[in-house]
């Protein structure tokens, strides 16, 4: 058994060689403590040379995750052999770890922005507004879609059916926002779908059962097929086309939702040579104040309005929707999925009718469709453009306040955003 | 048939000695690499826990293992002269708990029970006696 130690900016790269079972074990772990206590909580444990692996040897690497987590830092593992490997996923520890290809990889997804933006500034591509910072890190290239379920009409008509529920696995939505429930049994939810989005695989539910409180599903393993049920739904492509930064100039108030949107428009039209006016967002954001609303009653053929007219009509919508009259949740953490719509756009208007409902985009509005999870502040972990690790953290460590569809006036100081360059609907 | 008995002391360095043994009777029998890993992981887990919890002495004690080996059955019995424990009913281990939570007990045998066919148990004049059975197929997947 054998232990060399390389330091690179600050992670502490170990490499073993030899056997990882109980023999051992007591002297590696003594020797990965005393790193920690020399202050190294980022490690990084080269495995390519440990062909064996028991399970004394997951307990030293469970304790010694354990401890660097609770100091705000981390164990990867990288290069780690077929064998090993079977035994961690046999146990059950696969998704405890985070396991690279490449020692490279590992360090990488360490990386906090300053070193993404020493190292390669050429991957970072900043842009200064009237309303503030974005920064651009590229992430990939494959022309993203947006999917869309159910019928918004049946929705605005308050006439959906149970043959309107479309069922779909979680992991196809891992980003969306739409109304649905979640359930076993159709009667379980039916009753009292409510406004519902998924972020990085989680689901937020709000039952439209009087209570106003949400349903919360963090699904604990990979393995297991959750279904969610819609009568209405977008879900956005799970990867992002790039990761922004975006600091407002005016970080006391923050800057609205729909003055953002309008800032990616302008350079989405100026860098990317095939944007086609309409754009995927998902956003980690510190907010200035929200300005929410919410739908109070399931949109279903019992509740269907007398009047025959949208719920959003002037005679419905005071029984059908709540509306925020002051701005609340002053300096919160809010997770946003949305999308947004520039004039003009490359769109058929059924397209933009099936996502918005309305033929004001053909009239020359721009047009926004965001849910929101609001929670208490909650600081970033660290400044970087790990959007889906931070949205993560704040699910683990936030307090929950309520989720809410976004009305535009709504204000945010800065953000980390996933952005998809919409090419198609379907 | 092929058959091997190995006398072990109740010390943790006898764990590295059986591993070589096991590793020179998987060689001479042209066994895959996986059945040495899986039936070394096993014994490494099963005698760890013999040689941790069995005894409720500091006396030293006897732990025999025997390998055999027919056709494509690989049969080994563990006997210790400890505390009467059957592994089989160690409770398993909760695999879906968040990190913080995620305890490590029971986690070993559960290992043994998924990389081994078989495992039976039995008490017999004051011994534990534990026959653990392996296919051995040359199935990477097996």
């Amino acid at each position: 058994m054998k232990l060399k130690f390389e330091c690179n900016k600050g992670i502490q790269i170990v490499h073993i060689s030899g056997k990882l079972d109980s023999f051992n074990s007591q002297e590696i772990a003594d020797k990965l403590n005393s790193q920690i206590d020399k202050g190294f909580f980022n490690l990084i444990l080269d495995l390519s040379k440990v062909d064996y692996l028991s399970s004394m040897g997951i307990r030293v690497l469970l304790t010694l995750k354990k401890r660097v987590y609770r100091l705000n830092g981390d164990v990867k593992l990288s290069c780690v052999q077929p064998y090993p490997l079977n035994i961690l996923k046999i146990s059950g520890f696969l998704d405890i770890f985070s396991i690279y290809d490449t020692i490279n990889d590992a360090e990488k997804s360490f990386a906090t922005t300053e070193q993404i933006e020493m190292e390669d500034p050429k991957n970072i591509e900043t842009c200064n507004t009237r309303i503030g910072v974005f920064k651009f890190l590229k992430r990939n290239n494959n022309p993203s879609k947006i999917k869309i379920t159910g019928s918004n009409i049946d929705f605005l008509y308050a006439r959906c059916s149970e043959e309107s529920i479309v069922s779909e696995n979680l992991s196809n939505m891992k980003y969306s926002l739409g109304i649905g429930g979640l359930g076993e049994k159709i009667e379980d939810y039916f009753n009292c779908i409510g406004e519902l989005m998924t972020i990085a695989g989680t689901v937020v539910w709000v039952p439209t059962d009087g209570h106003n409180i949400p349903d919360f599903l963090i699904p604990m393993n990979e393995n297991e097929e959750i279904k969610i049920h819609t009568v209405f739904n977008i879900a956005l492509d799970n990867t992002f086309d790039e990761i922004v930064r975006f600091e407002a100039d005016n970080q006391k108030d923050g800057v609205t939702i729909d003055a953002i949107y309008d800032e990616l428009f302008s350079i989405s039209r100026k860098r990317i040579p095939d944007f086609k006016g309409l754009l995927g967002l998902v956003m980690r954001a510190d907010v200035g104040a929200i300005f929410g609303a919410g739908i109070k009653r399931a949109p279903i053929q019992n509740n269907t309005p007398e009047n025959k007219q949208m719920i959003t009509h002037r005679e419905n919508i005071k029984e059908w929707l709540n509306f925020q009259v002051e701005l609340e949740h002053k300096n919160t953490t809010a997770l946003i999925v949305g999308v947004g719509l520039d004039y003009p756009s490359k769109f058929d208007p059924s397209q933009i009718q099936a996502i918005f409902n309305t033929d004001l985009a053909t009239k020359g509005s721009k047009l926004f469709h965001n849910h929101a999870a609001i929670f208490k502040f909650l600081p970033e972990i660290k400044t970087s453009y790990q959007l889906e690790n931070e949205i993560n953290n704040v699910f683990k460590n936030g307090d929950f306040i309520s989720m809410q569809h976004l009305l535009d006036r709504s204000t945010f100081k800065k953000g980390i955003i996933g952005l998809n360059y919409v090419q198609e609907i379907i | 048939m092929e058959k091997k008995e190995i006398i072990l002391k109740n010390k943790l360095s006898e764990i590295r000695r059986i591993s070589e043994i096991i590793e020179k009777f998987c060689e001479n029998n042209n066994l895959p690499m996986r059945i040495l890993f899986d039936v070394n992981l096993s014994l490494d887990e099963l005698l760890t826990n013999i040689i941790h919890y069995g005894f409720g002495d500091e006396k030293e004690h006897t732990i025999i293992v025997k390998l055999s080996l027919s056709e494509n059955i690989l049969e080994i019995t563990i006997e210790d002269d400890g505390k009467a424990f059957n592994p089989l009913n160690a409770k398993p281990p909760n695999l879906d708990q968040s990190i913080e939570d995620k305890p490590i007990g029971g986690l070993g045998i559960y290992l043994v029970k998924n990389l081994m066919t078989e495992i039976n148990y039995k008490r017999l004049k004051s011994k534990n006696i534990l026959v653990l059975t392996k296919i051995v197929t040359n199935n990477l997947k097996e």
